[in-house]
């Protein structure tokens, strides 16, 4: 139950956090409103609604003893977010942005930078 | 940015109060007492019937859910996460919690939208379909569990002798999703 609860909690302090950058679906294009959210959860994690999400849905099939599921959410979310993240990061802002913390949201995204 | 608070304020207010009247239909499924015969009029007179009316103002006052699939959609899951959330709390059990986290999960999504993207508010907010994978990976814990509960005997109260009652809220479910599909048609047909 503390894994669900305390992904649940990592998830809801990222909307807290990024608030109107914060979004369902990855943006292609940069609006003036995105700002590169540093701050917050941000500061200590990347993507703390991805992580919250793993680490919630992991924790809820542990939690209701589902060993079968555990395991195949482990591995099928694992898969899904890490090409996700490396989508997200192949296109978000901080590419042309200074940064000076590893921590970045990837829900404020732009359009690739021209090669 | 106070019209946008309102219209905020407004599709809350409307889910607190389907989420209350989920509740009460909750509690109705599970007592027969003569407070309950007392308290059911009272609680029509606040909660069901003034609701065609916040439907019908709502729908006419707030354009992005013009759509009156995509409001009654709003207002059918939250009222289906006031009856399981009702009904978990009397049958506690591990499945029970597990419920009740998800529902409190699905309206945080929800709010998210709600609150920061509100033109953007719609059944999907909820991500209760979030996609074909998602639904299936969600059929498949159930199954599991079921097989888990039934077989080797684990913690399932919820379900186990509640049939009518999950029967209620599997209708409730049903509907929101009916309708969320709808909501989902009618955009890509008028869009």
């Amino acid at each position: 139950m503390l894994l669900m609860l305390v992904g649940l909690l990592m998830r809801l302090m990222a909307f807290y956090t990024a608030k109107a950058n914060f979004t369902h679906l990855v943006q292609y294009e940069k609006k003036p409103s995105h700002v590169l959210v540093t701050d917050g959860i941000y500061k200590y994690l990347r993507h703390p609604g991805y992580t919250g999400f793993y680490y919630f849905s992991i924790g809820s099939m542990m939690f209701i003893g589902n060993p079968i599921c555990f395991f195949a959410y482990a591995i099928v979310l694992y898969s899904f977010f890490k090409q996700r993240i490396a989508y997200c990061n192949s296109n978000v802002a901080y590419r042309n942005t200074t940064c000076n913390t590893s921590s970045i949201t990837t829900n404020s995204t732009a359009k690739p930078p021209p090669p | 940015m106070a019209l946008i608070e309102q219209e905020h304020l407004k599709v809350t207010l409307l889910t607190i109060i389907t989420f209350l009247l989920g509740i009460h239909c909750g509690w109705h499924l599970t007592h027969s007492t003569p407070f309950s015969s007392l308290l059911y009029p009272v609680i029509c007179l606040l909660l069901i019937y003034p609701l065609p009316v916040v439907l019908a103002v709502l729908h006419l006052t707030t354009p992005y859910l013009s759509p009156l699939p995509s409001l009654y959609a709003l207002t059918v899951t939250t009222f289906s996460f006031g009856i399981i959330d009702f009904l978990c709390l009397m049958h506690p059990s591990l499945f029970s919690c597990y419920l009740i986290i998800k529902t409190i999960y699905h309206y945080g999504e929800f709010q998210l939208i709600n609150t920061y993207h509100h033109q953007q508010l719609s059944w999907s907010s909820y991500l209760i379909y979030h996609s074909f994978e998602y639904t299936v990976a969600s059929a498949v814990s159930l199954a599991e569990h079921v097989i888990w509960a039934y077989g080797f005997g684990c913690d399932f109260k919820v379900i186990h002798g509640r049939f009518v009652e999950m029967a209620c809220v599997g209708y409730s479910g049903y509907a929101a999703y009916a309708c969320g599909l709808a909501h989902e048609a009618h955009g890509l047909l008028y869009s």
